[in-house]
């Protein structure tokens, strides 16, 4: 029985699974938890808010034995315990779900489940045995997956499931899950949500961490904020909202909208895109025949659910993917297939989807990164032979101060900054090259509140200044709330495109989803 | 600081590997103090103990920096040993056909050596930037193509055959010699070109324009390309001056060491520049210093062979176990970037 | 009294020093092919070996003490190790086996001119080195002795591994004893053809065979490692196609052949290099190009493996060869080899 043990005082139900106290932790440099008071029941869901570098997965980790704290103690079911390994905390019951996955793709749901902890049959491996188990897990929490799949036929939302079985598997009671959303769609959300709340049910202590406050509002029954390392306030979910929370993450009253100011447009169309036939990596039709223009003082927005063929579409326009057919102009000219270096000298500069494969380079230093693409520029360079080292230096400097960025040094390497800062930095990059089409995709995904709030203000900067902004976003608020038009994108195709003032949720979300859209 | 950080477990794995050699020594009945006495003292004994193990590090460092350019581009040049031949070969052509005054002719030799390796790090390249055929593959099998075509060219059947006996060309002319620093000893300025070439790599790698975008490539190919650098010529690029590097390492052996292109000369020395370039964890400077570890162990182990305290193989085998050792983990942890691009997860948190 | 202890003690030290530097010692470096190749190397081992060993007995030292030896890997290695040992000047003698030694010895050898080497099988024109060749004629005498008296055909064939004079010596050779044991045969029953190369089996292999078809029955084969293929040809037809080998007993260095090897020329390298040793300790060794053979000064250093005695040692001696070879046809061999050694037969060669 879960969250019930016998002590030697007699039977007595021990509701407390974890208490923390006064955790510290340093790295160099960083005071990543400094006298940290977590504490954790069985039944309940935790939720652990706070910015981008607040402390909420090194505290974590910490209760995983992935790091020894420098200070304070630890108390699992009451007794004081030293948390050695991560072997140790599954030994004790304690499971993660991290971030990034940590499955083998060619093997099966089961075999991945089971590695390390297969039943076995004299000196067989017993297949049947471990199937079996695996589905009476399966069943007992309503986290529906085959458990004779390969995991790489598995959907992200599948695989995190799997994770979570991993670690009931191996008896877990205590289950922290790590940004579990982050890389979830919306219908994946929901159906996560439902399986927490089954977890709680059973009795499982569940640890959610995220920064996004409706998140810990919908399923969590106890949320502490972290900020710096410190816990700023452990309440009940039913006391707390959202500005309430926002306000003990931030420290300050944080401005959830943005309002664009009117400005008008002179209707210069500055991006083009004619009849764009894409093609994904399979050879699939991924986009069939997407014409869209974006005029200077204006932002359009791409709606649509992931897998749309947004991610197509981008790359052709910025030179990463050659169309089919079709055509991009930017402003007069017609670079359909041109390099990014060549639209980056005509003006069109981007914000990738993914910040750390394709934004920057985690190894190098934050000069370097601040001129990926510029390198050869004679303000860099002297003739290809040598770099002018001190104006990079010089250039990055500038850089980290005008966009804020919490950098020790430009001589950094970037692996070193929150993902906000690395944000920020490609914001930074792309935004001081003084472009007059901006391309952003999902630039706010991963960001706590304050770096939203800081990439909005630039996207609508740039509008103000005259840009053409492209924001592709999964985020239908984050759209609605910045474009000027709004282009729903359906299999492919731009089902229609709306006027903020006209579009409404409902028309768009019906758009997304296949249903019929208007033209503006 | 960083590089002390980094030295620290090469040293380390030295020393271990030291360890495990002296016990399978011992094992195979032979005495370890004499054994590593003479490895010592054949390595670092004296003035020509020091310069021997220099003229076995010549080759091995510019193998070790023709690994280490194109590794920093991402790719693995495995095939410096058969660069290295087509550059002697080039070489040592130039230098018995061409009648030039003495340091010209000697300069032209060694651009001969880096273009004729060059060529043979540019078809990989090629192919593996146009095609995407793996440099792994490729570069290895034009490295039998280079060692067995050089054969070809010097045996009596072909048409550079040039003493009655063994297969190798005639003597370069004198004027095309890399000299030597002093009467009696194997060394020759070829070392002193290899570390002109070492800090001319690092200066590259890191200071132009052109070694940003090589680096920006084998970090992160997709940042590149997205950042408008030309990935497919920065890896031609790449493994054409590794070809070149590893070429000139050959022609500053037939023009310092050898004096004409023998067949199969190299016991190997590309292959030590694969470990050079790992233990100097792909730094150029650092490649110098891997190198003459590399030479020191070529050299004691002839010394032991030499004095007789243990045959020739146990040196392979001590050579071999040190190599292992420093290597070995490097080459795991390349490996597994190669797969799992990323899997920090507590990253972003810190 | 103080100082007659004094003098007792500097004779006694004298006495040590003097003995100290009476041992000699020898110094062998081996051809790349390394010990265990049943051919050169092994044979200049035994002979430096028996040296060493007769040397120590005289001394009272162990073996170690007065005979290292080397085994390089590549050409490459030679210069290091002929220096190495040259350097050190501890080596009364020291012995390159391989003419492939020869070209880097006469660059090495200068630098020390004091030192004493010893080349075999090929020219080095130094003055502190002796270089060592072979009446090969006189071998190849007696082989085509085997095979007149052998072939049933009255055809015969020899294969050489190039069209040079060396080369043509051993057919030379092979012709007239032929001629001189068979009047049935004549210049032209000898078939003649050159492989082109030393290392090419297979070649070798088609050229035997067409010998073969061609008539001949028995041939001899003067290829180094292309006259392997003789055997394989010979073996296609056992019992009726036979073959010749040459420098050592072909039936014990490729012992899967010795149904089909009658008998083998042989080249004693072992007794040349045992015979310079001595030479070298005893005071009487001189350099320039030393001749070994039957008519030659030593009087020794080639012969036949024939049948399975000794019939004039240590020119017919006894053989590997599994076929049996009549008592007539060793008589008639030692006959000839009686002819040469005391000038009625005389051999005539380029």
């Amino acid at each position: 029985m879960p969250g019930v043990e016998e002590t030697p005082g007699g039977a007595r139900r021990i509701s407390q699974a974890v208490r923390m106290e006064g955790i510290v932790k340093r790295f160099p440099g960083v005071l990543a938890n400094a006298g940290i008071d977590f504490s954790l029941d069985f039944g309940e869901a935790h939720g652990l808010l706070g910015e981008n570098g607040a402390g909420k997965t090194v505290l974590m980790s910490i209760l995983y034995g992935l790091y020894q704290p420098d200070g304070g103690r630890i108390f699992v079911r009451g007794t004081p315990t030293r948390i050695g390994s991560p072997a140790v905390a599954i030994r004790l019951g304690i499971g993660m779900v991290h971030q990034h996955f940590m499955l083998v793709p060619r093997l099966t749901v089961a075999e991945n489940i089971a590695v390390g902890w297969e039943p076995t049959r004299g000196p067989l491996f017993d297949r049947r045995a471990m199937v079996r188990r695996i589905e009476v897990l399966v069943k007992q929490y309503g986290l529906e997956v085959d458990p004779t799949a390969r995991v790489e036929e598995l959907a992200v939302g599948e695989q995190q499931r799997v994770e979570i079985l991993k670690a009931l598997y191996r008896g877990a009671e205590v289950l922290i899950l790590d940004e579990p959303t982050a890389v979830l769609a919306e219908q994946e959300t929901e159906a996560l949500f439902a399986a927490v709340r089954v977890l709680k049910e059973q009795g499982k202590a569940v640890v959610f961490i995220t920064h996004k406050l409706d998140e810990a509002l919908a399923v969590c029954d106890r949320i502490t904020v972290l900020r710096k390392g410190k816990n700023v306030g452990t309440l009940p979910a039913r006391q707390a909202t959202p500005a309430r929370l926002a306000e003990l993450m931030v420290g300050r009253e944080v401005v959830f909208q943005v309002r664009p100011e009117p400005v008008e447009s002179e209707g210069h169309p500055l991006l083009a895109v004619e009849g764009l036939v894409v093609t994904d990596d399979r050879g699939v039709q991924a986009v069939r025949g997407v014409s869209l223009v974006v005029h200077d003082h204006e932002i359009l927005g791409i709606a649509g659910v992931q897998g749309n063929g947004q991610k197509e579409l981008v790359e052709a326009i910025c030179g990463l993917r050659q169309p089919q057919a079709g055509h991009v102009s930017v402003g007069e000219r017609d670079l359909t297939g041109a390099s990014p270096r060549k639209l980056a000298r005509a003006g069109l500069v981007h914000i990738p989807e993914d910040r750390q494969q394709r934004g920057l380079i985690l190894p190098f230093t934050v000069a370097e990164n601040a001129v990926l693409g510029q390198e050869c520029d004679p303000r860099f360079a002297i003739g290809p032979w040598a770099q002018a080292r001190r104006n990079i230096a010089r250039y990055a400097q500038e850089l980290v101060e005008r966009f804020s960025i919490a950098a020790p040094s430009v001589r950094t390497p970037v692996q070193a900054l929150s993902g906000g800062n690395q944000q920020r930095l490609i914001l930074a990059r792309e935004l001081g090259r003084g472009p007059r089409v901006v391309v952003a995709v999902q630039p706010t995904r991963g960001l706590d509140v304050a770096g939203m709030e800081f990439v909005w203000n630039q996207l609508l900067a740039m509008r103000r200044q005259g840009c053409a902004v492209l924001l592709v976003s999964m985020d239908l608020d984050e759209v609605m709330m910045l474009a000027d038009r709004v282009a729903v994108m359906y299999k492919g195709a731009v089902v229609g495109v709306w006027r903020r003032e006209e579009a409404t949720k409902h028309d768009l979300g019906l758009a997304m989803l296949g249903g019929k859209g208007a033209v503006a | 600081m960083r590089w002390l950080r980094e030295a620290g477990p090469v040293v380390g794995a030295i020393a271990l590997a030291l360890g495990v050699g002296a016990a399978v020594c011992a094992v195979a009945g032979y005495s370890v103090p004499a054994v590593y006495r003479e490895l010592v003292r054949g390595a670092f004994g004296g003035r020509y103990q020091l310069f021997q193990t220099l003229t076995q590090a010549t080759p091995i460092l510019f193998t070790s920096l023709s690994f280490v350019i194109a590794f920093r581009c991402g790719l693995f040049n495995i095939g410096a040993e058969g660069q290295l031949y087509v550059g002697a070969f080039a070489a040592a052509w130039a230098g018995f056909t061409l009648e030039l005054p003495p340091v010209l002719h000697t300069v032209v030799c060694l651009l001969f050596g880096a273009v004729a390796g060059g060529l043979w790090g540019l078809v990989p390249g090629w192919l593996r930037a146009r095609r995407g055929a793996n440099e792994f593959v490729t570069t290895m099998m034009l490295s039998y193509v280079a060692i067995y075509l050089t054969s070809w060219l010097v045996s009596p059947r072909g048409p550079y055959h040039g003493t009655q006996w063994a297969n190798q060309t005639v003597r370069i002319l004198r004027s095309a010699e890399l000299p030597r620093f002093m009467a009696g000893a194997q060394l020759s300025w070829g070392i002193a070109v290899g570390a002109m070439v070492a800090v001319l790599v690092w200066y590259f790698i890191f200071r132009t324009p052109r070694g940003y975008q090589i680096r920006a490539v084998g970090q992160n190919p997709q940042a590149a390309e997205y950042g408008g650098i030309d990935v497919s010529g920065s890896m031609i690029l790449a493994l054409t001056l590794a070809g070149a590097l590893a070429g000139l390492g050959g022609a500053a052996e037939i023009l310092g060491t050898h004096r004409r292109f023998i067949e199969f000369f190299s016991p190997g020395y590309g292959w030590d520049g694969i470990a050079g370039g790992l233990i100097a964890r792909a730094h150029p400077i650092a490649a110098i210093l891997a190198a003459i570890l590399m030479g020191a162990l070529r050299a004691g182990g002839m010394a032991i062979d030499r004095a007789g305290v243990a045959p020739a193989d146990l040196a392979a085998v001590i050579q071999g176990i040190v190599i292992l050792f420093v290597v070995a983990p490097e080459l795991i942890r390349w490996l597994r970037r190669v797969r799992l691009p990323r899997s920090d997860h507590v990253r972003a948190e810190r | 009294m103080r100082k007659g202890l004094l003098w007792a003690l500097l004779m006694v030290l004298g006495v040590a020093v003097a003995f100290g530097q009476g041992v000699p010692k020898i110094g062998l470096i081996l051809a790349t092919g390394g010990l265990g190749d049943r051919s050169f190397n092994d044979q200049g081992y035994w002979g430096a070996e028996r040296a060493a060993k007769e040397l120590a007995a005289k001394y009272g030292v162990p073996v170690d003490q007065v005979f290292s030896y080397v085994e390089p890997r590549s050409i490459a290695d030679y210069e290091a190790f002929q220096r190495e040992f040259a350097r050190t000047g501890e080596y009364t003698i020291i012995v390159c086996i391989g003419f492939d030694q020869a070209p880097v010895l006469e660059e090495v050898a200068p630098d020390y001119p004091n030192q004493k080497f010893v080349v075999i099988d090929a020219v080095a024109a130094v003055p502190n080195v002796a270089s060592v060749v072979f009446n090969d004629w006189e071998e190849a005498f007696l082989c085509g002795v085997v095979a007149g008296l052998w072939t049933k055909t009255e055809k015969v064939g020899v294969e050489g591994g190039m069209d040079i004079p060396l080369i043509r010596r051993f057919v030379q050779g092979f012709t007239q004893g032929a001629m001189w044991a068979n009047p049935a045969i004549k210049k032209e029953d000898v078939l003649v053809r050159y492989v082109g190369a030393w290392n090419n089996p297979t070649l070798g292999k088609e050229l035997a065979l067409e010998m073969y078809q061609a008539g001949a029955d028995v041939i001899y084969g003067a290829a180094g490692k292309s006259h392997l293929g003789v055997f394989a040809a010979a073996e296609e037809n056992p019992g009726v196609w036979w073959a010749i080998g040459t420098d050592v007993d072909q039936a014990w260095s490729a012992p899967e052949h010795a149904d089909v090897i009658i008998a083998s020329g042989l080249k004693r390298v072992d007794l040349a290099v045992y015979t310079e040793i001595m030479k070298a300790v005893e005071g009487t060794w001189a350099a320039g190009v030393i001749s070994y053979g039957m008519v030659s000064e030593a009087k020794l250093g080639t012969g036949i493996a024939v049948g399975s005695e000794d019939a004039l040692p240590p020119y017919v001696v006894a053989s590997y060869s599994l076929v049996d070879i009549p008592d007539w046809i060793i008589a008639k061999v030692a006959e000839a080899a009686q002819g040469i050694l005391d000038g009625t037969i005389v051999i005539e060669h380029e």
